[in-house]
């Protein structure tokens, strides 16, 4: 047996009386084993020494736990366990801060207060659409149907100065509610047509049907001419139903507005576009009609 | 209250447990207990103190890592280590790439001229820069046996050899440095003898001279 194991053994209980005895009188008698002894005692010593001396500074310790806090705070729900803690700090947080009664009072009267106004909202949105019929019939608010069909006549090419808008002629009341949008409306469209049109040579712009929507959809004032005065007096009463039109020079051939017209359109005279008479008659700038074949004649 | 060393393993199992669950006092737990062992590994595995400071904070952030992944960790101290392990591995496989150092010298005379006639600051110095030198594997093995108190067994396990093999390892590795001290003391004794003896010569050549006159 070597020296190291005669070492160990001795050192960890692991020998004979025997075997221990004749250990000891070797160490007396050799200055090696004695040395040897010695040394592995040391050895020891100044393992558990530096054992007992390691420190970590904090700044690793702080970085540490910092990065497990993170990493907690990233997936706290990762087991029963893991929700219970979770709920216990939210109320030991709720406890610190101001008490866990008065938040959860505050949280639920803030959601009350939340939760009353969205339905005073919808309250008053529901009984305005309710009423909204009445006031259009007592001249209150100008009715929807008659800002679709306001755009008889339009500006002819040459009428219109690019960037400059038309101005209103013969306003009605609901005309003079909003002339800035109608104009504002045409003018873009009819100055933006123009300008494509001039700079693309011979080439029409191709906004017939946004036109025909923007016109339908939006009341528009008469830039000139008398010729919609009867349209005007036809737009007030809604059952009555525009009989003449005067499309802007700029748009596609009336044959081409027609299957737009009459697809997009509802059956409905109130709500036809005023740019078509209920005759298929297109009243042109210059006064003169351009009939267009309707696809069903009501006679 | 710390458990029992032989139920240890199963106590961390279960602060490792709640720590997947979230919670943070698991994670301290187990921090606190782990802390000292893990540096002191750290420290004899490596040599600077930054490179240290360095494998002991990312073996930490590791296993926070394998939380993310809710996997069950059967010996919390095994893996520790064995991350540890892995990491210090990594960083002198990058120092020896850069500044290549022969672990196995042994440079006898130099630590005994270094150390001769010191107290037992001067000889854990000396045990320090002694097991720098040492294999990687040896002071492995030695470390956590002499140091941490993990047997053969477990040893072995971590470091994927037999029990044999660990224990050889280790016992290697002490025989170095006990060589290492015994010559130390050994010059340190004979220095001692030395110092007696011409002392003693001193005070019998007094004795002449007194009997002279």
């Amino acid at each position: 047996m070597k020296t190291g194991d005669l070492i160990t053994s001795y050192l960890d209980n692991e020998m004979s009386p025997e075997q221990e005895r004749e250990f000891l009188l070797s160490v007396a008698a050799s200055d090696s084993l004695r040395l040897a002894l010695k040394s592995h005692v040391m050895l020891d010593r100044i393992v558990t020494r530096q054992a007992q001396q390691v420190q970590v500074p904090g700044a690793i310790r702080d970085n540490i736990f910092a990065q497990m806090s993170a990493s907690v705070a990233a997936t706290p729900h990762a087991g029963p366990a893991g929700r219970a803690a979770s709920h216990f700090d939210a109320g030991t947080i709720a406890a610190k801060s101001a008490g866990s009664i008065g938040q959860s009072i505050l949280k639920m009267g803030r959601g009350a207060i939340v939760m009353a106004m969205t339905a005073c909202g919808f309250a008053t949105g529901y009984y305005v659409h309710s009423q909204l019929p009445e006031m259009q019939r007592d001249g209150v608010v100008a009715p929807t149907v008659q800002q679709t069909a306001p755009a008889v006549t339009t500006p002819s090419a040459e009428d219109i100065v690019p960037g400059v808008l038309p101005a209103p002629s013969s306003a009605t009341h609901q005309q003079q509610s909003a002339p800035s949008r109608s104009g504002r409306s045409i003018g873009t469209i009819s100055a933006a047509s123009v300008r494509t049109a001039r700079s693309a040579g011979s080439t029409v712009p191709t906004t017939s049907g946004n036109r025909t929507g923007s016109i339908a959809d939006e009341p528009s004032s008469k830039p000139s001419g008398g010729t919609d005065t009867p349209m005007q007096s036809q737009k007030l009463h809604p059952s009555a139903t525009p009989s003449s039109v005067e499309p802007n020079p700029l748009d596609p051939p009336a044959s081409s507005h027609a299957p737009t017209v009459t697809s997009g359109a509802p059956s409905s005279s109130e709500s036809q576009p005023a740019s078509v008479s209920a005759t298929g008659t297109i009243r042109n700038s210059n006064g003169s009609d351009q009939h267009m074949a309707p696809k069903e004649d009501p006679k | 209250m710390t458990p029992a060393p032989e139920t240890r393993d199963a106590y961390d199992q279960a602060l490792f447990a709640r720590f997947v669950d979230g919670e943070q006092d698991a994670f301290k737990e187990l921090y606190d207990f782990y802390e000292r062992p893990l540096m002191l590994y750290c420290r004899h595995m490596l040599t600077t103190p930054q490179e240290t400071q360095d494998v002991f904070q990312e073996t930490w952030l590791r296993v926070i890592r394998i939380r993310t992944r809710k996997e069950t960790v059967e010996r919390f101290r095994a893996m520790l280590f064995t991350i540890a392990r892995n990491v210090a591995i990594n960083h002198l496989r990058d120092r020896q790439s850069n500044r290549p150092i022969s672990l196995t010298a042994i440079d006898v005379e130099n630590n005994r001229a270094l150390s001769t006639g010191g107290g037992f600051d001067e000889m854990e110095d000396l045990i320090n820069r002694a097991m720098k030198r040492l294999p990687e594997t040896q002071r492995e093995a030695f470390i956590m046996h002499s140091m941490l108190g993990y047997t053969f067994q477990e040893i072995a396990e971590m470091q994927g050899i037999t029990m044999t093999g660990a224990k050889t390892r280790a016992f290697r590795a002490r025989c170095y440095l006990r060589t290492l001290l015994s010559n130390w003391l050994g010059l340190a004794e004979e220095e001692a003898d030395e110092h007696i003896a011409t002392r003693s010569m001193k005070q019998q050549s007094r004795s002449y001279k007194s009997e002279g006159e």
